[in-house]
């Protein structure tokens, strides 16, 4: 199954469509200049890549539905499609609205659109929107979905910049990743891809030139801003990304990278392609387009896999800007021209890292490239351990107080269920074996504490001098970051979040990476709240252990699905575990502020032991405007 | 050594690169299920570590006085203790008798296999990048990486980079032939303990030869930062319990004067002895001797230029007493042949 | 003692106290004042502070002391406790 590219969208400082972001792209023009739109006067830096017009949007809120509607329009209107009741979003976004759920933005732009599928949100802080394209691809792989919008919208904010400032991450002059200025410039922006499978998209008519191979993901496990300077997480997203993509280090033509322009970031970044395409790596050219329209968040990934494509499809690469003299130990040939190189790609890589460590890889290709079929089978899943925390310190148990000195409650409960899980699995921490295990977290909302820790610090010191300590913390997948750092957990690293169960969303989608994929042999799935614990609501963590094969334990994850359409979840669940429609009675699991949708997970599996029962269809609460998620498990013993 | 010799193994130190082949670094690697257990028993620190990490403590007897100057490390699931100490043997012996009822460990002397050959400066990064390949360049501060012959541990007492490389004895020839090969380009300096040692001192380095011979304990000797607050079960603990509620009334500061003074030299406030010398050297840097001095209460701060020696004035200062170039160089941007030339010709 | 000497000493004392105080509470330092040395080195070993922990540091010096530190003095001043010691009194010497 080939998965192609049939529309692309984007709305960014080079301009509101592809083509103006092509034109930008084509002449060379740097779309970094000034701010306007709040007050820099504070900050030495001024300077930001930002959409022209956006200023003019009368809130944040509309202005980031702006940015994502007319990208989306874009991308399905290049896609030829008129009804949308067939297509899902998957949509990446690293800081959405302040103090609102992370998802809101998913929604209101699938109730513009009437997306008729999925809805599903990723918050990787940077990498956001490049996880979204590989989980898009994951959910057409399956056939749970036929077409989908994966992507990714950001804008920019006082509050980020002076964050990002705080961290002396921002450079005086527009940002010239891998050249001798250190720092990056921050962007925003969307962009979106229409994708299908080929078979698809010839039964509509249509023949896209590009295709999407695979993706990679991973977690650095060493510190929740900095990158780890080995680069070793890079390489094994990039690994990842070939082994999925079925491909060798030399196929690889070309790379994206994500070229932030910080010092930590690019000379990591290029050890990590080292690593991961040895000596080809040294030939290749690499480049950044953030050069262009800045570094643009969450919507990073999804705005530099469009510009790669575009130039795909015009037989060039893009160059890297505002080049002067090559940074010591960067890329041989990054692409310093000034303007687009002629230059023949079969296939490209594109990448992204993000805080907390997260990094990710795509592999794109344009359509007369070879392919290789994916998988024929899944690989059975065991569930080998569970737990629910709802004690702050009970992480103190394990970890020694110095390695939790600067973290926040959700930080906290997550990591205390992961040691909970990782103790009873008899898995000891920060062994070989959790270089393996990846950890998928569902989650919509930031600590409070946290977001109120920064305007304090603002309030009090000034808007230069905010809290870059509470800054660091205010990407939703901070926890998991955090969780990886503590464990030394460096497989793949998600979160996420999409109605009505973010905990069950992020178990479909950890049960496919580990069922169809084999290059990790564990997945933790957790989802934590971070509410003021008072009358009925729940704060806490909740977590499950997974691992690929048979008989590793007596639970055993039988089945999955999620679907808008309420009988197919239920049906393809069913199917998966081998029974049909009917065959098994559900039972239901609430999400509410009171019980997260894992819990009811985690007590089904516990009151096994305690019945004759083996097979549980367990069906989220059926609510009109959301998905339905289905899982069947049993019970082997 | 003469002070011309001194000079030059110094001045590689300070500015470009310096190779050692170091004798009096000791190594211990821990393996098997307990390795970890094994450490966090018998050092006073959390071993809490993330894979490469190092980190800087101290091995301390039942009267909390050091004896072993130790790092210990993380590669994957093998623990190294990396470090100074007068007897491998009786560091065995030692961890051995204090590690509890634990069993599943070995422990493993490689000072019997390996040998050590460090490489200090503020361009030994570029130097060991251009020797042994760009990954080195990844590794932060305590860091340790296995890579090429061995492994190497990035640390250091001299206050610039450093990296101390472990190489199989059979092979010591072989790296200390491409290193210093590969450092003439660096002017590289072939030093010795020396060198080191008056470097270490200029940044408030432990030495266990130096005040480590007086029976001082970590507040005594400003190592408090190398004990957790946190651990109350170590050997010495007690001790330390003891001196915390007790207090201490003395403590190592650092001092500079004009003129050459001895170890146990008397320092005065007007006629009043407050203290003695216990280690000094000239810093061919500052033009001036450098040295520490235990000064009771309360006159053992920094920053007072009231005392005497010798009848010659001393002046307690905050360390490191230089500024290392090694802080201002930055891998990115910079390179020892685009550096630039200082007044004093120390290049 | 003189009085200049006991002035000097009594400064120095009063810095690292508060200095300890941010440690303690703004960075979340478990220590009390007694356990830092002053000459305990702040980055990368001693306290182990990272890069996060240098721009919070930075910004609590400047408003408990009423000082701005610039990025050059921030480099070579943030070594050891005693080294940022000096600092705040050089720069309230400055003051006046």
């Amino acid at each position: 199954m080939k998965i192609v590219i049939s529309g692309m969208g984007a709305y960014c400082a080079l301009g509101s469509s592809t083509k103006e972001l092509w034109e930008g792209i084509s002449q060379g023009i740097c779309g970094i200049g000034p701010i306007t739109r709040f007050d820099v006067t504070p900050f030495e830096t001024k300077l930001g890549g930002m959409v022209p017009g956006g200023d003019n949007i009368e809130s944040d809120e509309k202005r980031l539905l702006w940015y994502a509607l007319e990208a989306a329009k874009e991308a399905l209107k290049n896609a030829n499609i008129t009804d949308n009741r067939d297509v899902s979003l998957v949509l990446g976004t690293s800081n959405g609205i302040k103090r609102k759920k992370i998802d809101d933005i998913s929604y209101g732009l699938a109730g513009e659109l009437n997306l008729g599928g999925l809805v599903i949100t990723v918050s990787t802080a940077c990498t956001s929107s490049s996880h979204a394209i590989g989980f898009a691809a994951d959910l057409l792989r399956r056939g749970s979905a036929r077409m989908v919008l994966a992507g990714g919208a950001d804008i920019l904010t006082r509050d980020v910049f002076a964050g990002f400032y705080s961290l002396g991450l921002l450079s005086k002059t527009p940002c010239s990743p891998f050249s001798n200025s250190l720092g990056t410039t921050l962007g925003e922006g969307a962009a979106f891809l229409v994708m299908e499978t080929e078979e698809n998209a010839i039964r509509r008519g249509i023949h896209p030139q590009s295709v999407f191979f695979g993706y990679g993901i991973s977690a650095d496990a060493f510190h929740d801003t900095k990158p780890d300077q080995g680069g070793s997480g890079v390489g094994t997203a990039i690994k990842n990304a070939l082994r999925d993509s079925h491909l060798q280090p030399g196929d690889i033509d070309y790379i994206n990278a994500h070229g932030t322009g910080t010092a930590a970031n690019d000379s990591a970044e290029w050890r990590g392609i080292q690593h991961a395409l040895t000596d080809h790596a040294l030939q290749l050219p690499v480049s950044s387009s953030k050069s262009f329209f800045g570094h643009a968040q969450g919507a990073a990934g999804a705005l530099e896999a469009v510009t790669t494509l575009i130039c795909m499809q015009h037989n060039v690469i893009p160059p890297t800007l505002n080049y002067n003299r090559p940074r010591s130990f960067s890329p041989n040939d990054p692409v310093a021209s000034g303007l687009p190189r002629k230059h023949p790609v079969r296939y490209a890589l594109s990448t992204n890292s993000g805080f907390g460590g997260v990094n990710s890889a795509l592999v794109f290709g344009r359509k007369e490239a070879a392919h290789q079929p994916q998988k024929g089978a899944p690989r059975p899943i065991s569930i080998v351990g569970y737990g629910i925390n709802t004690d702050e310190e009970y992480i103190s148990r394990f970890v020694p107080y110095d390695d939790l000195r600067s973290t926040d409650r959700p930080a906290k409960l997550l990591a205390g269920v992961v040691a909970m899980i990782l103790d009873q699995a008899g898995i000891p921490i920060r062994s070989n074996e959790c270089e393996n295990i990846g950890l998928f977290v569902g989650q919509d909302h930031l600590s409070a504490e946290s977001i109120d820790d920064l305007d304090n610090s603002i309030k009090e010191r000034g808007i230069n001098h905010l809290s870059a300590a509470a800054f660091t913390r205010l990407v939703i997948n901070y926890p998991a970051g955090v969780s990886c750092r503590l464990f030394g957990l460096k497989g793949p690293l998600a979160a996420v979040a999409a109605r009505p169960g973010n905990g069950m969303t992020a178990l479909c989608l950890a049960a496919d990476y580990l069922a169809w994929r084999d290059d990790t042999e564990f997945v933790i799935v957790a989802s934590v709240d971070d509410q003021e614990p008072g009358e009925g609501k729940f704060a806490g963590a909740v977590g499950l252990l997974l691992q690929a094969g048979d008989g590793q334990s007596p639970v055993c994850l039988r089945g999955w699905s999620m679907s808008r359409n309420f009988d197919r979840a239920a049906e393809e669940a069913l199917k998966m575990s081998g029974r049909s429609a009917g065959e098994l009675p559900s039972s239901p699991v609430a999400a509410s502020p009171a019980r997260p949708d894992l819990c009811t997970v985690v007590d089904t599996i516990e009151g096994m032991k305690n019945t004759n029962q083996r097979l549980f269809h367990l069906q989220s609460e059926r609510e009109l405007n959301y998905m339905g998620i289905d899982i069947i498990l049993e019970r082997m013993d | 050594m003469a002070e011309h010799e001194l000079n030059k193994g110094y001045w590689a130190i300070r500015n470009s690169v310096a190779f050692e082949d170091d004798a009096d670094l000791h190594c211990l690697l821990i393996q098997g299920r307990e390795a970890f257990k094994v450490l966090d028993q018998v050092c006073p620190c959390n071993v809490f570590l993330q894979n490469g990490q190092m980190k800087h403590t101290l091995l301390l007897d039942e009267t909390a006085v050091p004896f072993a100057d130790v790092y210990v490390c993380r590669n994957r699931e093998d623990a190294y203790l990396l470090g100074y100490w007068s007897s491998s043997v009786e560091l065995v012996d030692w961890i051995t008798r204090h590690q509890g009822a634990l069993t599943e460990y070995s422990i493993t002397d490689l000072n019997e296999s390996h040998g050590f050959l460090t490489l200090n400066g503020p361009y030994a990064w570029e130097l060991c990048a251009n020797a042994l390949g760009t990954a080195i360049l990844g590794m932060p501060y305590l860091s340790v990486m296995p890579l090429k012959p061995g492994m190497v541990f990035r640390a250091g007492i001299t206050g610039e980079y450093g990296y101390h490389l472990m190489v199989p004895a059979e092979h010591k020839d072989e790296w200390t032939g491409i290193l210093t090969s590969a450092g003439k380009s660096f002017d590289l300096e072939v030093t010795g303990s020396a060198d080191r040692a008056q470097c270490s001192l200029e940044n408030f380095f432990f030495d266990l030869n130096r005040e480590g011979q007086y029976g001082l304990t970590p507040p005594e000797l400003q190592l408090q930062w190398r004990l957790s607050r946190q651990k109350t079960a170590y050997p010495g603990s007690g001790a330390m319990q003891e001196l915390r509620e007790k207090g201490w009334d003395r403590r190592v500061t650092c001092f500079i004067t004009k003129n050459p003074v001895r170890v146990n030299d008397e320092v005065f406030y007007e006629n009043d002895p407050v203290g003695q010398v216990l280690s000094a050297g000239y810093s061919p840097l500052r033009k001036e001797y450098v040295g520490k001095a235990l000064i009771r209460k309360p006159f053992w701060h920094a920053g007072l230029n009231c005392f005497q020696v010798n009848c010659q004035v001393l002046e307690t200062i905050s360390t490191p007493v230089i500024d290392n170039r090694s802080i201002h160089v930055n891998f990115n941007l910079d390179s020892y042949f685009t550096r630039e030339e200082n007044e004093d010709g120390a290049v | 003692m003189q009085t200049d000497l006991k002035e000097k000493i009594e400064l120095r004392e009063s810095v690292l106290h508060d200095v300890a105080e941010i440690l303690i509470s703004a960075l979340h330092l478990k220590i009390q004042a007694v356990d830092l040395d002053p000459d305990t080195p702040l980055f990368g070993t001693g306290l182990g502070l990272d890069s996060v922990d240098s721009v919070v540091f930075i910004v609590e010096l400047e408003s408990r002391f009423n000082i701005t530190i610039s990025e050059a003095e921030g480099r070579r001043a943030l070594r050891t406790v005693n080294s940022i010691i000096d600092l705040v009194i050089s720069k309230k010497q400055d003051n006046g």
